[in-house]
């Protein structure tokens, strides 16, 4: 009885998670001209339709190099300063720890206006580069974080007994730490993309009209149009970040990395 | 000067502070080559300390560490000629044993026809041969305890440094791997500091035993020396020599007065000398004296229990007026098990009193 219980209410929790998402993915599929659930007939003409449209694949063009962007300035520098943080002292370890993971707890609000007010001050108006800029922060601490990780779960005394095998700390940290840390960099460089991909509320305040990231697109759109193809875009998104999960959990696990 | 003459490895007033307190407190110590020695202790007493300034991996606060005549006190541990295992082995999860092993060999920029000989050779040496390509997860403790001991060997360093490496096998195992290790290393001549809280380990492995307590070297001896001949009360106890009273030479200097009553000593002292006597537990005989250099007592049992191998008695002694003295018997296995409460007479052989400094 309990059993049963227990199912049903897992059930609706996955059910409750899924639905959004997979109403989005069935109307992408749609025949009908607006949105309408459940649909009348299936097609794939949204998806023509939408990726025909310039103003979607530009901006998702934005969003990705964005993403990319951040991914590759966030990594090492996530890296270095998980490195530093693990061989500070203990008080001087928990002020960085704050430090870094502070873009978590700011709202997203406020560091985009500090970010837009900064970027003025200084004249660095050009918008792809204040993304660039302001999604590095945000996805700082999700490297920091995840590489801090795997550098505890490291066995204890590998990289000292390598220094005893004459490799230099460089060596070391060639041969020994980073391999041993991988997964949980990896981890992180997909979850800094997936995060810079999806975000809007930072991109808001930053972007120029002429090329909006690709969240900021759709919900343009669909301030004017109501036609599936915002949903055919939407399931492109999904189906996405579901490659990037996918190949994070065939590459180090990702059940490892979110405990 | 020869090489021969040079010691392998040398430590000179070393020291080392960890904010007030001090781990390491002017510690001089000189190994020759091929020697093996044991830092013998309880924990915090300063071994590990002392052997993770000779590998560098701490920085001593004050004094000198030669190897081989070189001052390396502050070169760093990638630089000096070492190797070491460690407690916790340490092995290089993500690399084969063969991997591990040329590791070092690697890192000093050896060719691979080199390193492939080299790591053929110290796998055979820990009996190994046939595991190349098998990961430190998929072999035994014993056998991953063998791989951390050829990567330390695989380089041929001037020092090994072995860290309590036996401490987190099984007792049976742990016994094998001593013997075996002691046999290797004597037969490869390697110069070994070997850290360890097990004397039996210390005493079955090394050829010069140093006991530390508070930072310090309080005896650094052979095996027996130091379990025979305990340079004070403190070295004394650690090495088992529980029974331990305070005495009083007599008027001609032969003998010492003491809870146990009248003790020949084996020289002479100087009369009055307030000195400590120590008796090992299984010196301590059940019956009468029958020598005329023996001491006989009579002593109260307080408790036995059963050791397999032993039964370890506690007996009282009586002293008028001054309470009890607490005195430790070890019988071998089969001669008798004394009742609580029952009083027995009990003798030590003069020969096995050792005289030491009173505290």
């Amino acid at each position: 009885m309990l059993r049963w219980a227990t199912f049903a209410w897992l059930g609706l929790t996955l059910v409750f998670i899924a639905a959004p998402t997979l109403i989005a993915i069935v109307v992408a599929f749609s025949s009908a001209e607006l949105v309408k659930f459940p649909p009348d007939g299936y097609t794939f003409k949204w998806f023509a339709s939408a990726w025909g449209k310039e103003l979607f694949w530009r901006a998702a063009l934005v969003s990705l190099l964005v993403a990319l962007s951040a991914m590759a300035i966030t990594v090492p520098a996530g890296v270095a300063a998980a490195l530093a943080i693990r061989r500070s002292s203990v008080a001087t370890r928990r002020m960085l720890e704050l430090v870094f993971m502070s873009p978590l707890l700011v709202p997203a609000i406020v560091l985009s206006l500090a970010i837009l007010v900064g970027s003025v001050l200084i004249g660095a108006t050009d918008a792809p580069l204040r993304l660039w800029a302001a999604h590095s922060i945000i996805v700082l601490p999700y490297v920091v974080r995840t590489t801090l990780a795997s550098l505890a779960g490291m066995p204890p005394g590998v990289e000292e007994a390598a220094a005893t095998q004459g490799a230099s700390p460089w060596q070391v940290f060639r041969y020994i730490t980073l391999p041993l840390i991988t997964p949980g960099v990896l981890a992180g460089a997909a979850f800094a993309f997936i995060i810079s991909f999806d975000n809007v509320s930072v991109s808001l305040f930053l972007v120029n009209q002429k090329t909006p990231t690709l969240p900021l697109a759709i919900m343009n759109y669909v301030e004017y149009n109501f036609d599936p193809s915002v949903a055919a875009i939407s399931t492109t998104m999904v189906a996405l970040s579901l490659a990037v999960a996918w190949l994070v959990e065939r590459m180090v696990g990702l059940r490892r990395i979110l405990q | 000067m020869i090489e021969g003459s040079i010691p392998a490895l040398e430590l000179q007033g070393v020291t080392k502070r960890f904010g007030a307190t001090t781990a390491v407190d002017n510690l001089s110590l000189t190994v020759t080559r091929g020697e093996f020695i044991a830092l013998l202790g309880a924990s915090g007493c300063g071994k590990t300390s002392t052997l993770r300034m000779i590998a560098g991996l701490e920085q001593a606060s004050a004094g000198t560490i030669r190897i081989r005549g070189e001052d390396v006190t502050t070169l760093p541990t990638h630089r000096r000629d070492i190797g070491m295992v460690f407690q916790s082995l340490a092995l290089f999860p993500h690399m084969t044993v063969a991997d591990n092993v040329g590791f070092g060999l690697r890192m000093r920029g050896r060719n691979t026809a080199d390193i492939e000989r080299e790591v053929k050779s110290a796998l055979e040496l820990v009996r190994l041969s046939g595991y190349e390509n098998r990961l430190p997860a998929s072999i035994s403790g014993g056998q991953q305890q063998r791989v951390a001991l050829a990567r330390a060997l695989a380089a041929r360093p001037t020092i090994l440094l072995l860290d309590e490496p036996f401490s987190a096998l099984d007792r049976k195992l742990r016994e094998e791997l001593t013997l075996e290790f002691a046999e290797l290393l004597r037969r490869v001549e390697a110069t070994t500091v070997f850290v360890t809280h097990d004397q039996e380990e210390a005493f079955a492995m090394s050829q010069r035993v140093a006991v530390m307590q508070a930072g310090r070297v309080l005896q650094l001896d052979a095996p027996t020396a130091i379990f025979l001949r305990p340079a004070d009360v403190d070295v004394a106890r650690f090495v088992g020599m529980t029974n331990v009273l305070d005495a009083t030479v007599d008027a001609s200097g032969r003998n010492a007065t003491s809870a146990l009553g009248l003790v020949p000593l084996a020289t002479l002292f100087e009369p009055g000398q307030q000195i400590a006597i120590g008796v090992r537990p299984e010196h301590v005989r059940p019956g009468d004296a029958t020598g005329t250099t023996a001491v006989t007592f009579s002593a109260t049992v307080r408790s036995t229990a059963f050791r397999g191998r032993h039964v370890s008695v506690i007996l009282a002694l009586e002293r008028r007026g001054l309470g009890e003295t607490r005195i430790d018997m070890l019988l071998p296995h089969g001669v008798m098990t004394p009742r609580n409460g029952e009083a027995i007479r009990c003798c030590i052989d003069a020969a096995v009193v050792h005289v030491m400094a009173a505290v």
